[in-house]
């Protein structure tokens, strides 16, 4: 070890620096969170294909805790409000509404079509039963446009698909304010021709036959 | 030690480098930016390479003109290979951009067709009211 000059450890030590702060410096930029954005739509745009489900259902999942801790946090006062319309009130949208129910939303809406899965009535019916804040309201026709707005900022808007089958949706963070303000116009509107629902309504609502 | 001894190992290490690392890139099934980073490493090590590379040619002395006509040829060609790699290295980055253009391209249009069809949904259910 004696033989090594001095000076060729201090080259070796540079290479070796500079090259960590090379790879600390690569890694930051590859993975910089870098979304996809545009100013007239929102701050981040995540487009899901048919078959993401699990994606879709973790976006949301994630927004929804998102807000929850902000809110234990003390960084949001209001109400967390949740508000959705569908064809109908299907496994996935329970799933959504469950979970916002568990994590301090304590107004949900949604708007759905006439009729629903035989299978799920049941279902529909411990939800409602459980949770009070859970406000469910049927449409004289299935809508075609399905959305979800959360708390007013974020949007989840899926494309017009049958009852049968599922399509692509995106998902908007920090949705531009005249973009959501369209969708909660909307929604007030629809919500006017919508009836209530109780759970005992629920048990005897129309179903599609497998 | 000389260099023109070391020149050969450090060759390989960066070929196998490389190709190892544009193995591993095609391996991913979806894109997501550890690819991206394979990318990048792939790039390093052929950039490695072609200094190495470079090297070789400004270390060889003592050939004759057949022999110097026969070592460029080989030259170019290896020259040629490596290049051609960085390009589809670059190639696929530039894809990789292109695919989340068209992504956004899509996502723009599933939420204005959505947004457009809003309002008839809604004269729907006023003209069935009435």
């Amino acid at each position: 070890m004696s033989k090594i000059p001095v000076d060729h450890v201090l080259i070796l030590a540079i290479i070796i620096i500079s090259s960590l702060l090379a790879v600390f410096i690569l890694f930051k930029l590859v993975y910089k969170h870098n979304p996809i954005c545009d100013e007239y739509y929102g701050a981040e745009i995540v487009l899901f294909h048919s078959d993401e489900r699990y994606k879709k259902r973790v976006w949301r999942f994630n927004l929804i805790e998102d807000f929850k801790n902000k809110k234990s946090n003390g960084k949001i006062n209001e109400r967390l409000e949740l508000k959705v319309i569908v064809g109908e009130f299907s496994e996935n949208t329970q799933e959504i509404v469950k979970h916002a129910a568990n994590h301090n939303f304590e107004s949900i809406t949604i708007i759905a079509g006439p009729n629903v899965f035989c299978e799920d009535r049941t279902e529909i019916y411990t939800l409602l039963d459980k949770y009070n804040d859970v406000k469910y309201f049927i449409l004289p026709e299935r809508p075609t446009k399905h959305f979800m707005i959360f708390n007013n900022t974020h949007l989840y808007v899926e494309k017009p698909h049958r009852h049968t089958e599922t399509r692509g949706s995106v998902g908007i963070k920090k949705c531009n304010r005249k973009l959501l303000n369209i969708y909660n116009i909307a929604f007030n509107k629809i919500l006017t021709h919508a009836k209530p629902l109780t759970k005992e309504d629920v048990l005897n609502q129309q179903c599609y036959k497998e | 030690m000389d260099l023109t001894h070391l020149i050969p190992e450090f060759l390989v290490f960066s070929l196998a480098g490389s190709s190892l690392s544009i193995a591993a890139y095609s391996a991913f099934r979806d894109k997501n930016d550890d690819q991206k980073l394979l990318l990048v490493v792939a790039s390093c090590f052929t950039f490695a390479f072609l200094v190495l590379f470079t090297l070789t040619f400004l270390t060889q002395d003592n050939l004759t003109g057949l022999q110097y006509l026969f070592a460029s040829i080989f030259y170019f060609l290896i020259f040629m290979a490596v290049l051609g790699i960085m390009g589809f290295i670059i190639r696929r980055l530039i894809v990789d951009q292109r695919s989340k253009d068209d992504e956004l391209d899509s996502a723009i249009d599933i939420i204005n067709s959505s947004k457009d069809g809003l309002d008839s949904f809604i004269n729907l259910l006023e003209s069935q009211k009435k």
